[in-house]
C-alpha cells in the first residue's frame, strides 16, 4: 500500500508532506500513517540513542475527565498513578498519565506493534456517569524526543528542570515548550531517555521546526518508529 | 617594536609563547601570543593608545585590564564597542580605534576640548532650540556625532542562542572567594555552578599579591581549583558573566553567544572588589591605570607596563603593585603614599628595603604628557581634605598606578534587593539587608583612602570617563538644583555611560555629599539596574519562538494558491489567487450564487459537559439555554462584568448534559479561562474542555451546498426538513465521524461541518471532488467578512470595542430576560435605563465615491459622532455598504451621515435597515 497518495489514507499527521520530502518511509500502525525509517544511510538507532525525534501523532490516545474519572478507571482494571504528573504504564504497556486529580490521558503505546486497529480500549462514553471521553487523539500532536542529550535539548526550549535526576522516568510536566502549551512525558525506552511531547495539533509543525532547528547543537536528527522499537526492544 | 614590552616566562599565565598571533590594529601589523587580548598585544608592542572619549576625544589608553571600562572599547570588523581589554587575539583580525575624525592618533575632534569651558555639564539642556527651527539643523549634527562605533549593516547574523540552566548554588566569581564557597556548598551536597567571568579561575590570585612571596598565591590557586575540580557537584563555567539578577533568583548569564537562563535555589555573590580612580588633573592619560592592571597585564600577559613608574597609594595593596612592579623590572621612582603614615604591612617594609622612596602624606596633583601618554606627574603634600600644597615636585615616569580604594562589585546584590552602606572608618561602601537566599562570600578588609580627589585649577579630573565628566560638572550640577544623586545622574549622565558607573559611582557620591551638605552615606549611589555587563543585541534576540499555528488543511490552501495571513498566531487564506479585489469579488458571488468551500477549524470549540452544563451556559451567555433542545443551535452573546461584549458564538445541545460551545478564534483562550474562572467560583457540576484543536471544521455553504453534501453523507438526512437551519446533527460525511450545524453567519444555505482533526484535510478534499460539477471553490476570510458584512453580522473585536455593550449593537434580542442571573447582567440592567450614547448602524454609500475604511470618523461639521467599523463595496449589492457607530440621533434608518475618508474629503452616506442581504433570512433557512 502506498501511502504517497493522499486519498488512500484517511488519517494523516499534520507533518506528513515533511516526512514525504525528508524521503520517509510509511508503515500502517492502528490505523494511521507512521514514518517507519527515512530514506537515507544514517543509522537511526544509533542516532535514537543519542537524540533522535520522532513523530507519533497518530498514535490512538484517549482522555477521560469529569469527577469519576478515578473510579471508572479503577473499576475498569486500569492502574491509574497514585499522583497528578505522573504515568503508569499498564499490563498492556499502554501508558495512563494523571494530568489532574480527575483527568487522565491514555497513550497506547502497545498499538505501536500491531499493524491494524484493532479494537478500541474499554473507555467511557457520552453518557457514562460522570466520567467523559476527551477527544485527545486529535487534539495533540505526539512527539518522542529519545536519547542522552534530550534533557539538554529541552533546556533550549523549556524552563522546566527536565534533568534526569531532577525530573524522574514517570514524571509529567504541563508546562510551555517554545511558547506553545505542551505535555512532557518522562518515560524511558528499555534505559533510553525519552520524553513524550504533546502539543495542540495545529502547532505541529511548528514544534517540529522549534526541535529540529535546536537539536542541530547536539547533531540530532529525526528517526521513524523502527529506531524508536529498536531502542525500546518493543515486540515486533 | 615587535613587543618590546614582552617579560620572560613565568610572567604571562595566559599567554602561549610557542602560537605567534598577526593582526591589524589602525593597519598597523601586530603581532603577539595567543592568549593575549588586543590591549594587552598592544601593549607589548607599545602600543598604548586604545581609543578617544566621547565628548571631548581625550586620548584614552588600558585602565583595568578587566573589560570594567570604556576606555578600551574598540572596532572589529563586523562588530563595534568591543572591549579590547577581553576580546582575544585572532589571526587576521582586523582592530580600528573608535570616535575619531582623521586618525586615532591625530584626531581632529580632540579640538573640542579646547572649547570645554563653553559646553558645561548639561549644556545641551539650555542650548540648540533658539532660534526657532535651530534644532533641526543641528540635531543632524548631534546624531553624526553621537555613538562611538560603528555597525556594519552588511554584516550576516550569526547563530545566538538561549538555554535554561539550574543549580542548588549558583556562586558568582571564580576568585578565591568564590572557589572557597563553592567547595563549602558541594561539601554540604549541593549542586554548584560556579561563574567566572575570565577566563580562568583565580581571580586576584592570577594577580594580585597579597604578601611579599610571590608565589603564594599561585600555591593557593592550585590549591583550591584542584579542589573544585575534584568536587563531581561543582561545574565551572569561564568566561561567563552574570549580568543581571531577577526575582526568585533568576539570573542572566552571559557565555559566548549563549544567554543562560539561570534559575538558582541560593546565590552567593563573591564578585570582589573594583579598584577605583583618583581625582587629579589629567587623570585619564594614557600611562595612568590601576594598580591591579599593571599586575594584570605583568602576570597574565607577560607585559611590563613602563620602564618608570610612580605609584599613587590609597592603602597597603599599593605595596603589592611596586613589588610585582620591581619584579618586572620596572624602576618604581616614588611611592605616592595619600596616607599620613604608612602602615607595617609587610609589602611596605619589603618596598622600602628594595630602595623604594615613600612620599607620605602626598599625592598626585597632576599627570603630564608627551606624544600622548604620560611623561611626568606633580606630586604635592596633602595640607587638607582635597586640597595640596601650593607648590610640589614633578617626577618623571611612563607609567603611574593608581590604588587608592575600592567599590564592592554591588550591581547584582542591589539588583536583588540588598542595600549599600557608607561606613565613614573605612571610607567604604558595603553591601547590607541581604534578600533570602542571597548570601556574600567571605570578603576582605581593603583599605580606602577616604579622600583621593583634588581639585585643580584648570578641570580636567575626569570623575567619569565615560562621559567626560570632570569635578566641576558634578558640583554644577548639585548647584543647578540637582541635589539628589539620581538627579545630578540624569542631569550630567554620570554612571550612564558603558562602564555603568563602576568607577564614578563612589567620587560622585563623595563630591555629591559634599557640595550638599549631607553625609556620602545619606547620599548614597544611583540605583544599578540590569545588565552588569554588555550584552549585544544578538543576545537579547537570540532564540526567540513565534508559535504559528496551521489547520489540517492549510497545504491545500497554499497548492489553491491562497494568499495567507497571519491572525493572531493562526495562518489563515486571506483569497485564493494573485487580484485580490478580483478574487474576493468572484469569491463572493460563487457563495451568492453556487458554493463555496471555507475552513473553519481556526474556530474555537468548547465542550461543557455534566449535569450543571445548561444551567452554566445560561450564566455564561447572555441568551437562554436550559430549554434548549437536543439538536438544535444557539446564538451565544457573552458579556465580561460590566456587559462588555466579549465574545459570540453558537451554542449546540448534542445531549441532555451535552454542549458543543463555538467561541471566535481570537477569542476562545480567553473564554475558557473565564469559563474556569467563573465555575471555580460556582462549583457547578459541569467539566469543561477547551477543543478547538481537536476538530477541523469546513463550511459548505451556498444554495447548491446541500446538493453537493448529500451523496457524500451516511447516518443523517440533510434536507430541510430532517436537519432545519440551527440544527445539529452527527453522523458520516466521506466516511468520517462528523458533526455538522446548521448556521448562518454568510446568510446562506450551508453547513458547518466539524471532524476529527487528522481528517480536514481529507474531508476538504473529498467536499472539492463532489463540488467539482457545481463549480466549488474555496473561499477565503476577506471574503467570509464581506459576506457577513452583507448579513449584518457583527465580528466581535471588529465591530465591537472595550465599550460595546448589546445595546448599543442593537443586540437586544439576545438578551434573556427571565433569567436570575447571568455575567454582566446586572450591569445591562443599568446601561438599559440610561440613555444611549451611540449606536451600531449600518450605512450605504455612493457606490461611485470612494470606499470609507476602519475606523474613518463620522462627522458632523466639527464634531465626531462615531467612526466606521466594516465597510466594503459589496458584490452582491452593488454599493458600499458598512457599519459605524454613530450619534443615536443619527441613528433611525434614512439618517444621512458625513464619514471623514482621508482628512479632506468626505463622503455622505445613507443609513439603512439591516441586514443589507436577505432580510428575511430566508437563504440560509432554505
Amino acid at each position: 500500500m502506498s501511502f504517497a497518495d493522499r486519498k488512500q489514507a484517511l488519517r494523516r499527521s499534520q507533518l506528513y508532506r515533511w516526512h514525504v520530502s525528508q524521503g520517509a518511509i510509511f508503515v500502517e500502525r492502528a490505523g494511521g500513517v507512521f514514518v517507519n525509517e527515512y530514506d537515507n544511510s544514517r543509522d537511526e538507532t544509533s542516532a535514537a540513542g543519542h537524540l533522535g525525534l520522532c513523530d507519533l501523532s497518530l498514535l490512538p490516545r484517549h482522555g477521560i475527565t469529569g469527577a469519576g474519572s478515578t473510579a471508572w478507571l479503577l473499576a475498569h482494571d486500569y492502574e491509574p498513578p497514585q499522583h497528578p504528573n505522573t504515568v503508569v504504564t499498564q499490563p498492556n504497556d499502554d501508558l495512563l498519565v494523571r494530568l489532574s486529580a480527575e483527568e487522565y490521558l491514555c497513550l497506547r503505546i502497545s498499538k505501536l506493534s500491531g499493524a491494524a486497529y484493532d479494537e478500541p480500549p474499554h473507555w467511557p462514553g457520552d453518557d457514562d456517569g460522570n466520567a467523559y471521553p476527551a477527544p485527545r487523539a486529535d487534539s495533540h500532536c505526539l512527539f518522542a524526543v529519545t536519547g542522552s542529550s534530550a534533557a539538554t535539548l529541552f533546556s533550549k526550549l523549556c524552563a522546566v528542570d527536565l534533568r534526569p535526576d531532577k525530573f524522574a522516568d514517570g514524571c509529567v510536566a504541563q508546562t510551555s515548550v517554545a511558547r506553545v502549551n505542551a505535555i512532557v512525558i518522562r518515560h524511558d525506552l528499555n534505559g533510553t531517555r525519552n520524553f513524550y511531547v504533546l502539543t495542540s495539533t495545529s502547532a505541529a509543525e511548528y514544534l517540529w521546526e522549534c526541535l529540529l532547528d535546536a537539536m542541530q547543537e547536539f547533531k540530532g536528527m529525526p528517526v521513524g518508529i523502527a529506531a524508536l522499537q529498536a531502542v525500546a526492544k518493543v515486540r515486533a | 617594536m615587535s613587543q618590546v614590552n614582552r617579560l620572560p616566562a613565568p610572567q604571562g599565565s595566559l599567554v602561549d609563547r610557542a602560537q605567534t598571533v598577526s593582526f591589524e590594529f589602525e593597519g598597523q601589523c601586530v603581532e603577539g601570543f595567543a592568549g593575549d587580548t588586543i590591549a594587552s598585544a598592544l601593549a607589548a608592542s607599545d602600543l598604548w593608545l586604545l581609543s578617544r572619549s566621547f565628548k571631548y576625544h581625550r586620548p584614552r589608553g588600558v585602565l583595568t585590564m578587566a573589560g570594567q571600562d570604556a576606555n578600551t572599547l574598540v572596532q572589529l570588523s563586523g562588530e563595534p564597542n568591543c572591549l579590547a581589554d577581553r576580546t582575544p587575539i585572532s589571526e587576521g583580525l582586523q582592530v580600528t580605534g573608535q570616535n575619531y575624525s582623521g586618525s586615532l592618533r591625530r584626531d581632529r575632534g580632540s579640538l573640542i576640548g579646547r572649547f570645554a569651558r563653553f559646553l558645561p555639564v548639561g549644556f545641551y539642556y539650555h542650548a540648540f532650540f533658539r532660534p526657532r527651527g535651530a534644532w533641526n539643523w543641528w540635531s543632524a549634527w548631534f546624531r553624526k556625532k553621537a555613538g562611538l562605533g560603528v555597525v556594519d549593516q552588511s554584516f550576516v547574523g550569526e547563530g545566538f542562542d538561549k538555554q535554561y540552566r539550574f543549580c542548588d548554588v549558583v556562586v558568582i566569581g571564580g576568585g578565591p572567594v568564590g572557589m572557597s564557597a563553592a567547595i563549602t556548598a558541594a561539601t554540604s551536597g549541593a549542586e554548584v555552578l560556579l561563574l567566572e567571568e575570565h577566563t580562568v579561575l583565580g581571580g586576584s590570585l592570577n594577580y594580585a599579591r597579597a604578601g611579599i612571596d610571590a608565589n603564594a598565591e599561585k600555591l593557593r590557586r592550585k590549591r583550591l581549583v584542584s579542589e573544585v575540580e575534584a568536587a563531581p557537584s561543582i561545574t565551572v563555567m569561564t568566561s561567563a558573566t552574570a549580568t543581571g539578577w531577577y526575582a526568585d533568583n533568576w539570573v542572566s548569564v552571559l557565555c559566548g553567544k549563549r544567554l543562560h537562563k539561570l534559575r538558582a535555589r541560593k546565590v552567593v555573590l563573591c564578585s570582589g572588589y573594583l579598584e577605583q580612580l583618583a581625582l587629579f588633573h589629567n587623570n585619564d592619560l594614557p600611562g595612568v591605570m590601576m594598580g591591579s592592571a599593571a599586575q594584570r597585564l605583568i602576570k597574565l600577559y607577560g607585559v611590563q607596563p613602563g620602564k618608570r613608574a610612580v605609584v599613587l597609594a590609597g592603602n597597603d595593596e599599593a605595596y603589592g603593585v611596586v613589588l610585582d612592579l620591581l619584579d618586572a623590572g620596572v624602576a618604581v621612582a616614588a611611592v605616592v603614599d595619600c596616607r599620613a603614615e604608612v602602615s607595617s604591612d609587610e609589602r611596605v617594609t619589603a618596598a622600602s628595603h628594595r630602595g623604594v622612596a615613600v612620599m607620605s602624606g602626598h599625592a598626585v596633583y597632576a599627570a603630564h604628557g608627551d606624544h600622548q601618554h604620560l611623561a611626568s606627574v606633580e606630586v604635592r603634600r596633602i595640607v587638607g581634605q582635597g586640597e595640596c600644597a601650593s607648590h610640589g615636585e614633578r617626577i618623571n615616569c611612563d607609567l603611574l598606578c593608581v590604588s587608592v580604594g575600592v567599590m564592592p562589585a554591588y550591581q547584582l546584590a542591589c539588583q536583588a534587593g540588598a542595600e549599600l552602606n557608607y561606613e565613614e572608618q573605612s571610607a567604604s561602601f558595603s553591601i547590607t539587608r541581604l534578600p533570602p537566599n542571597f548570601e556574600l562570600g567571605e570578603a576582605w578588609d581593603v583599605e580606602n583612602f577616604p579622600w583621593p580627589i583634588f581639585a585643580h585649577p584648570q578641570g580636567k579630573e575626569f570623575v567619569d570617563f565615560d562621559e567626560d565628566l570632570q569635578i566641576a560638572d558634578i558640583v554644577n550640577a548639585t548647584l543647578a538644583g540637582y541635589k539628589h544623586v539620581q538627579l545630578v545622574k540624569r542631569y550630567s549622565t554620570c554612571g550612564m555611560g558603558p562602564s555603568q558607573g563602576r568607577h564614578s559611582a563612589l567620587p560622585t557620591a563623595r563630591l555629591v555629599a559634599q557640595a550638599t551638605g549631607t553625609t556620602i552615606a545619606e547620599t548614597g549611589v544611583t540605583t544599578a539596574r540590569p545588565p552588569f555587563a554588555p550584552e549585544t543585541l544578538g543576545h537579547c534576540a537570540g532564540r526567540s519562538f513565534y508559535p504559528a499555528l496551521r489547520t489540517n488543511i492549510h497545504h491545500r490552501h497554499i497548492e489553491a494558491g491562497a494568499q495567507m495571513l497571519q491572525a493572531g498566531a493562526w495562518y489563515r487564506p486571506a483569497y485564493y489567487g494573485d487580484d485580490p479585489e478580483r478574487a474576493i469579488r468572484e469569491e463572493v458571488l460563487q457563495v451568492r450564487q453556487s458554493v463555496g468551500l471555507i475552513d473553519v477549524s481556526t474556530l474555537g470549540g468548547i465542550e461543557v459537559r455534566g449535569p450543571d452544563a445548561a444551567e452554566f451556559l445560561n450564566r455564561v451567555y447572555t441568551f437562554a439555554y436550559m430549554k434548549q433542545a437536543p439538536g438544535t443551535v444557539r446564538y451565544a452573546l457573552m458579556t465580561n462584568e460590566a456587559g462588555v461584549v466579549i465574545d459570540d458564538g453558537v451554542v449546540c445541545r448534542l445531549g441532555p448534559q451535552h454542549f458543543y460551545v463555538t467561541a471566535t478564534t481570537g477569542g476562545v483562550e480567553a473564554v475558557f479561562r473565564k469559563m474556569l474562572q467563573w465555575n471555580a467560583q460556582w462549583r457547578l457540576d459541569v467539566v469543561l474542555m477547551n477543543v478547538t484543536s481537536a476538530y477541523a471544521g469546513v463550511n459548505i455553504v451556498g444554495p447548491a451546498s446541500r446538493a453537493v453534501l448529500e451523496p457524500l453523507c451516511t447516518g443523517f438526512d440533510v434536507d430541510k426538513t430532517a436537519f432545519p437551519y440551527l440544527g445539529v446533527r452527527r453522523g458520516i460525511v466521506a466516511g468520517i465521524p462528523a458533526m455538522l450545524l446548521r448556521v448562518g453567519f454568510v446568510g446562506e444555505l450551508g453547513y458547518e461541518i466539524h471532524v476529527p482533526q487528522h481528517c480536514g484535510e481529507a474531508l476538504w478534499d473529498a467536499l472539492m471532488d463532489a463540488g467539482e460539477s457545481a463549480g466549488i471553490r474555496p473561499v477565503g476570510i476577506e471574503a467570509q467578512r464581506l459576506l457577513r458584512l452583507e448579513k449584518g453580522h457583527v465580528i466581535v473585536g471588529q465591530d465591537t470595542d472595550a465599550m460595546s455593550n448589546p445595546m448599543e449593537l442593537q443586540m437586544q434580542w439576545a438578551i434573556a430576560r427571565k433569567k436570575d442571573f447571568f455575567v454582566g447582567g446586572r450591569s445591562l440592567e443599568v446601561l438599559e435605563r440610561r440613555p444611549l450614547r451611540r449606536m451600531l448602524v449600518g450605512f450605504c454609500a455612493n457606490p461611485a465615491g470612494s470606499v470609507p475604511k476602519e475606523s474613518h470618523l463620522i462627522i458632523d461639521g466639527d464634531n465626531m459622532i462615531g467612526r466606521v467599523t466594516s465597510c466594503a463595496w459589496s458584490p452582491s449589492l452593488e454599493k458600499i455598504i458598512g457599519l459605524a457607530y454613530v450619534d443615536p440621533a443619527s441613528a433611525a434608518p434614512g439618517s444621512v451621515i458625513s464619514i471623514d475618508v482621508d482628512g479632506r474629503r468626505t463622503v455622505s452616506a445613507e443609513v439603512v435597515s439591516m441586514p443589507f442581504y436577505d432580510a428575511d433570512g430566508l437563504r440560509q433557512a432554505l
